[in-house]
């Protein structure tokens, strides 16, 4: 048996000084991974990059392939269709082929530099081949929410009357056929006047005592004939002791004084108030007018802002969606850095810091840059409509280290699309600190179906098969926009349906004189809730039209509804103002007079108490003075 | 988790036993140099790596390299001094600018002046570490596991069944 042992013992190999299993183990996880990115990885990425696109496109997004390199750093994404998430048998953007070459140097500082870049085929609203699938349900985040509803709210607003249609209503004979004395209405302007006439008389009952006492003021009248009453003595101890009594009546009417005072300032308080709570029921007269206004469906039309209101939607529609992207970039763009040397901050370490010598940087890369990426896209391609050729140069998320800002270049036509002279210039740049794009889009032409102005059921109102021209410029930081759009429609037909024929008959003479329209928009402030500023000459030419038609019309609608309130009011009106005008004359006077003997009353006591000094003095200097004259005369002096 | 513990099992084992002193004290000199380098560093993962490849004993080089980080932390201002004599010499800066800017030796974080000095310290001081090292276990086996094998509660514990069946066992499994 230990024979065997020994044996065993002995046919038991020496192990080397390399852990084999070990190294066989790494081996296998080594080709483990190059078997996965070799047959795989290209794959998964595919499933992952749509899956990732669509869900925060919120509709389908398909990639056709991708194709990874190790050997090379690159990768090359084909056939991108995203999907419109409000048209999903469109595109909203598709790219042919979206090619990366990336640096191995870079990559293995832990940097992503790009090297060269080709985006091809790229196109916009183009026709799927199947409609994509579109994901409502998914959960919005809050400010995608307040996006969303404030497209509704635009869609509502377009699709419901608008001042066009009020307008309409004028030209059909205007409102107020209906006789206003025939509606009773209660006013808030009537039911105050009979509260403030009781309040008037309540006032007057409670100031009659108050004021008749301010009228008298018997108290103080008395210790004021006390301290006149005061004859100072010769003797000097009498005289102080007189002057104390007089300081005490002084005392004691400043009482008196002190709580007439505050009497008057009471009086007057309500006074004032109830001066104002008068003055208040004119406001009641406006707000009444407008409530007869509003029964009586009389239209405010302000020419001026007809543009703003009727072209809203569409600029909205130019600009909005563009915004809404940009206000997704922006939340992946680095956020600012307070100085340039926190990039090269020391890093927190557990043990003791020790100190980071910095030696001269003779090849660094900012964490991204794609140095270039060529744009092209051909209308050869039957897939696509558009031809376009530009480039994007230097987008780094450190512009300093790269010190040229980020540029982007694209023009081009769609000829099936009817479109020309499309060109698109931005400068991106933080040289500021803060990330701002300035850009510059243009088309030169391009077709316009239908713009709806105006729809209701008893108007509506659209721009038809006209073509413009537009240009965007201005600038997007990180929090705001400011945009600046012109669009001028051209050649413009217009879509009039009227439910009365002469408004029909009157609105198409106006439009057919109105060929172009000359629309300037101005976009400012938060992506989220822009201020939205917008003029053209369509106010001009449309008030130029309607005039002869609705003027007077509107004013004389105001005016009965004013009136018809006034002359229900007028007589209790007066009456209140006659009630209170009264009180002017028999309260606020003698609080007024009160006041002024008050003030007088405090400086008699300092006149008594002056004058008994000057005498106290004069009669020192006098006999000093005597005094003087019998000393020369004794020593006879010469002067 | 399991593999450090089944490794300080094994150091016990072999630490009282007659062989494999080289494999505890290169073991043990490669958790020095581990111990005073920054754990997740480029050098610091080197080093891991080089214990799990080669055969030492990896028990050893794991207890040596916490017990050596433990050091450190007293020794930080020596490290100091000594990795910021040498990042500061005129004659290597311009070597030391090279490595600054290339790929992937920036992880090492050699320009700093704890790492550096740590680094150097360990790495000169490693060859006498092992001589140091292997001195120490003979001497403990011969000073310390002799005596300890003589005394009467050992024998006591050598006589009993289950110290006879854990021997069975682990010459068939061990």
């Amino acid at each position: 048996m230990e024979e065997n042992n020994d044996k065993k013992k002995k046919t038991k190999k020496p192990k080397g000084p390399i852990r084999t299993g070990l190294l066989t183990f790494l081996v296998v996880f080594v080709a483990g991974i190059f078997i996965y990115t070799k047959f795989f990885l290209d794959t998964h990425l595919r499933w992952g990059i749509q899956t990732a696109l669509t869900y925060a496109n919120h509709a389908e997004v398909n990639v056709r392939s991708v194709t990874t390199s190790f050997t090379k750093p690159s990768f090359a994404i084909k056939g991108i269709q995203v999907t419109d998430f409000n048209n999903p048998e469109f595109n909203s953007i598709q790219v042919g082929e979206a090619s990366y070459q990336l640096l191995w140097d870079a990559l293995l500082r832990f940097k992503i530099v790009i090297d060269k870049a080709n985006l091809t085929g790229l196109g916009f609203n183009q026709k799927r081949k199947s409609p994509g699938k579109i994901y409502p349900e998914v959960k919005e985040d809050a400010e995608e929410s307040l996006l969303a509803k404030e497209t509704k709210k635009e869609v509502e607003e377009i699709t419901n009357d608008n001042v066009l249609g009020d307008v309409a209503k004028l030209l059909d004979g205007g409102p107020l056929k209906q006789n206003i004395k025939d509606i009773k209405f209660d006013f808030k302007s009537e039911q105050r006047i009979k509260e403030l006439e009781k309040l008037v008389d309540e006032k007057k009952a409670t100031w009659k005592n108050d004021v008749k006492e301010i009228k008298e003021l018997d108290k103080l009248n008395d210790v004021i004939k006390r301290a006149k009453a005061i004859k100072f003595d010769k003797n000097p101890i009498k005289a102080a002791k007189q002057l104390k009594e007089l300081s005490a009546l002084k005392k004691e009417a400043d009482g008196y004084i002190k709580n007439y005072k505050s009497k008057i300032s009471g009086l007057k308080s309500d006074y004032t108030s109830l001066k104002n709570s008068i003055g208040e029921v004119d406001d009641l007269i406006k707000e009444d007018t407008k409530m007869v206004q509003e029964h009586f469906k009389i239209p405010e039309i302000n020419f001026s802002e007809i543009s703003e209101r009727v072209f809203q939607k569409y600029v909205m529609s130019m600009i909005g969606p563009y915004m809404k992207y940009w206000h997704m970039v922006k939340e992946y763009i680095p956020a600012r850095k307070k100085n340039y040397k926190e990039e090269f901050k020391e890093e927190k370490r557990v043990r003791a810091a020790g100190v980071n010598i910095a030696f001269p940087i003779t090849k660094g890369y900012p964490f991204f840059w794609l140095k270039r990426m060529d744009i092209s896209s051909d209308s050869k391609n039957e897939d696509n409509a558009y031809n376009l050729e530009g480039f994007i140069t230097n987008a780094s998320s450190n512009e300093k280290i790269v010190g040229k800002p980020m540029v982007m270049k694209i023009s081009g036509d769609a000829p099936a699309k009817k479109i020309s002279g499309i060109s698109f210039d931005a400068t991106v740049s933080n040289k500021s600190g803060e990330y701002k794009a300035d850009v510059l889009g243009k088309v030169a032409s391009f077709p316009v179906e239908k713009v709806s102005l105006s729809k209701s059921s008893k108007f509506g109102l659209a721009l038809t098969d006209s073509t413009a021209n537009t240009t965007v410029e201005g600038s997007l930081g990180i929090k705001e926009a400011n945009l600046e759009m012109r669009t001028v429609f051209n050649s413009i037909k217009w879509d009039i349906n009227a439910e009365s024929e002469k408004t029909g008959k009157i609105f198409n003479e106006i439009f057919t004189k109105m060929p172009e329209v000359d629309l300037k928009g101005r976009i400012r402030g938060n992506y989220l809730k822009p201020r939205i500023k917008i003029s053209s000459n369509f106010d001009q030419q449309l008030k130029a039209g309607v005039k002869s038609y609705i003027s007077g019309k509107l004013d004389e609608a105001k005016a009965k509804a004013r009136k018809a309130v006034e002359d229900r009011i007028a007589e209790s009106k007066s009456k209140l103002l006659n009630n209170f005008g009264a009180t002017e004359q028999g309260y606020l006077k003698p609080l007024l007079d009160g006041d002024k003997k008050l003030s007088d009353a405090g400086g008699i006591f300092d006149q008594i108490k002056k004058e008994q000094e000057n005498k106290a003095k004069n009669k020192v200097e006098n006999k000093a003075k005597k005094e003087l004259k019998k000393l020369k005369e004794k020593l006879k002096l010469p002067f | 988790m399991t593999y450090i513990l089944k490794e300080i099992f094994k150091l016990i084992k072999i630490l009282n036993s007659e062989n494999g002193t080289n494999q505890i004290a290169f073991g043990l000199t490669l958790g020095f140099v581990l111990g005073f380098s920054p754990f997740l560093s480029l050098q610091g993962l080197l080093i891991l790596l080089l214990i799990l490849i080669i055969r030492v004993q990896a028990g050893a080089a794991f207890l040596s390299a916490f017990f050596f980080s433990l050091v450190a932390y007293l020794l930080d201002p020596m490290f100091h001094a000594i990795g910021e004599s040498i990042l500061m010499m005129e004659a290597l800066s311009g070597i030391f600018t090279t490595l600054y800017n290339m790929p992937l030796i920036p992880f090492t974080r050699f320009n700093n002046t704890i790492v550096m000095g740590g680094g150097i310290f360990g790495i000169v001081l490693a060859p006498i570490m092992y001589y140091v090292f292997k001195f120490l276990v003979s001497k403990y086996r011969k000073a310390i596991l002799e005596r300890f094998q003589q005394t009467k509660f050992w024998k006591a514990v050598k006589a009993t069944s289950f110290y006879k069946w854990y021997m069975k066992y682990d010459e068939y499994f061990g």
